[in-house]
């Protein structure tokens, strides 16, 4: 085997599978981890699962094990990821799932049929560290903040204000939670919000187009407030919608069920808020000072490549690159293998 | 001659407990286009209703007329379809919105489905409609709320509470009366099938009543009535291959195509 990471004065060698199926939020993630470990200094490879690259890597992430195996096919898929395996020291899964869900669940068995090392959950806040590593995989929990470039671009500032004629906007799968919540924004809020909620066609060849994130960075670009709420009821934050919002310069507000505890110290906790409050808080919002307070949290928090320079420091037995320690933001949990 | 503006038509069969509620919100969305220099009025067209509804149009219309509110009386029963060929033909405005009685608008939003139809030169618009259980204050379905694909040659998702432009539904002969309870279905195919622009634009358009014995509910000879519409419009299957002109639109006035 070749020296790992730690032993190497200068570059590490860094393999990417993305799951090739370019939907909008997950992909975009994959893509700016590759930037980031690039300016890490690593050598990247971002390649699919088909068009891995010959020789040895320190580590591996795979961008959802559950699709890279539904694209290949279980069987071919799982040989390839085998000789992956082999060539590399470390392999983690990637997952930007809420571990309650059905599709997390799958991914952790996958993960230890195919011996994965590592469970990599990149996001606003850690998760519940049992049921995260319920198979016995180890997870780890890196920030989902701002890339070095992402820091350095302006946002559209607050003389756009204007412009923005869309109230609110909610775009997802429709649920009656959904719909419910539609309900009362147009009913007690404002009605000139944007509602684009398709059903679920599973068995439809050509279902309802998703909006892609051209196409929403069009919409959040006019919208003031973009809501959601989850499909289950645990506390979690979907890290590609606040970016998204972070970058078109509107405000996220995620909606959870009224029963939900939320600790004092949760990040961005301003603009998390229970079902019965919402219109409340869309009616008596001060636009302009929440704007404020959104965006200097986000540069307050770490950037993404601090939390994946302390990993790298983490699993190759070192120090991180950027010498920076580990922030409070970046808990390693779950080393409960 | 089609003047520039815009008629909310709401056919009405026994309705009277509704009627109400969805005139009001028809002239709620009168006065909100009038506030925007666009003509609009709410034209009741009564299927000879048997219950209290005759008395209190006329009292309505008598309240309101100077409000935009107009009714017309059939002489004899026509049916949904029949009704809205009637209002096509009785309609003020070259732009039509069917509400039914016992649904209601949002009605601050109807100005900008309007803008919506000028800017896109379409045949009808459409946005979502919020479904809510009989007695129930809050909805917890939605329809009209994805953009017009091939599947619809298959089964219907789009309600016929949207906005149309009246010159393309009577160079189509408006609705077939032959096909009831799936005459707004088939009016979203024939629209389709001519070349006629449908298209999404996501806003909620209504709230629908979702209430029990209602006339689509009644019709007992649906499969019956499909097929003559698979007949009329994908005998042999081939919509899947040869996409329409509706297909996959949407649009956001402001934002733009979708």
């Amino acid at each position: 085997m070749e020296d790992s990471l730690a032993g190497r004065p200068t570059h590490g060698r860094v393999l990417l599978i993305d799951d090739g199926d370019g939907s909008a939020g997950h992909d975009p993630l994959i893509r700016r981890m590759a930037r980031e470990f690039a300016r890490l200094g690593l050598d990247v490879e971002l390649c699919t699962l088909a068009h891995v690259p010959p020789g040895r890597f320190d580590f591996c992430i795979l961008d959802d094990l559950v699709a890279i195996l539904a694209r290949a096919g279980d069987e071919p898929g799982r040989r390839q990821l085998d000789a992956v395996r082999r060539a590399s020291d470390v392999i983690l899964n990637f997952s930007a799932d809420c571990v309650f869900s059905s599709r997390y669940q799958r991914g952790l068995v996958a993960c230890r049929s195919l011996g994965v090392d590592r469970i990599l959950d990149v996001g606003i806040i850690p998760q519940d560290v049992e049921a995260a590593c319920r198979a016995g995989v180890p997870y780890h929990f890196v920030f989902d903040g701002l890339t070095h470039d992402e820091d350095g671009e302006s946002n559209p500032d607050a003389a756009e204000h204007d412009r923005r004629f869309i109230p609110w906007a909610i775009v997802d799968r429709q649920t009656p939670e959904r719909v419910a919540l539609t309900s009362r924004l147009v009913s007690q809020v404002s009605p000139h919000g944007f509602v684009y909620l398709p059903g679920a066609h599973p068995h439809e060849k050509e279902g309802p187009r998703p909006l892609n994130s051209g196409q929403m960075d069009r919409i959040l670009e006019k919208t003031r407030y973009y809501v959601w709420c989850g499909e289950h009821r645990q506390l979690y934050f979907e890290s590609p919608r606040f970016r998204a919002c972070r970058q078109a310069g509107c405000l996220p507000l995620k909606v959870v069920g009224d029963e939900t505890v939320l600790p004092g110290d949760l990040p961005f906790r301003d603009f998390v808020v229970r079902e019965r409050d919402v219109a409340d808080r869309l009616r008596g919002s001060d636009y302009e000072a929440e704007r404020r307070s959104f965006q200097t949290e986000y540069s307050r928090r770490p950037r993404l490549g601090e939390g994946l320079d302390s990993l790298m420091g983490e699993l190759g037995g070192r120090s991180g690159r950027l010498g920076l320690g580990r922030r409070p933001d970046n808990q390693t949990l779950g080393q409960c293998a | 001659m089609y003047h520039d503006g815009v008629t909310i038509a709401i056919p009405n069969w026994n309705h009277e407990f509704f009627l109400a509620r969805s005139i009001r919100s028809g002239l709620d969305a009168v006065r909100h286009l009038r506030e925007q220099g666009t003509s609009a009025e709410v034209l009741v067209v009564d299927d000879v209703s048997r219950d209290g509804s005759r008395p209190l149009l006329r009292q309505l219309e008598a309240r309101y007329f100077e409000d935009g509110l107009r009714i017309h009386h059939h002489a004899v029963n026509l049916g949904p379809g029949g009704s809205r060929n009637s209002a096509i033909a009785q309609a003020r405005y070259r732009h039509l919105v069917f509400l039914d009685a016992d649904n209601e608008i949002v009605a601050k939003n109807i100005p900008i489905f309007h803008q919506s139809i000028l800017e896109t030169g379409a045949a009808a618009v459409y946005g979502n409609l919020l479904l809510r259980k009989a007695f129930r204050s809050t909805a917890d379905e939605a329809c009209s709320n994805e953009s017009f694909r091939n599947q619809m040659f298959n089964a219907n998702y789009i309600d016929t509470l949207a906005m149309y432009d009246r010159i393309h539904l009577a160079d189509l002969s408006g609705y077939d009366a032959s096909l009831p309870g799936l005459e707004d279905w088939e009016m979203w195919l024939h629209l389709a099938a001519n070349g006629g622009r449908i298209v999404f634009v996501p806003l909620v358009f209504g709230f629908y009543d979702v209430l029990p014995l209602s006339t689509n509910a009644a019709v007992h000879n649906v499969e019956q009535l499909r097929d003559r519409a698979r007949r009329i419009y994908n005998q042999l299957g081939f919509r899947a291959h040869s996409r329409t002109k509706s297909h996959q639109l949407r649009y956001f006035p402001g934002v733009g195509y979708l």
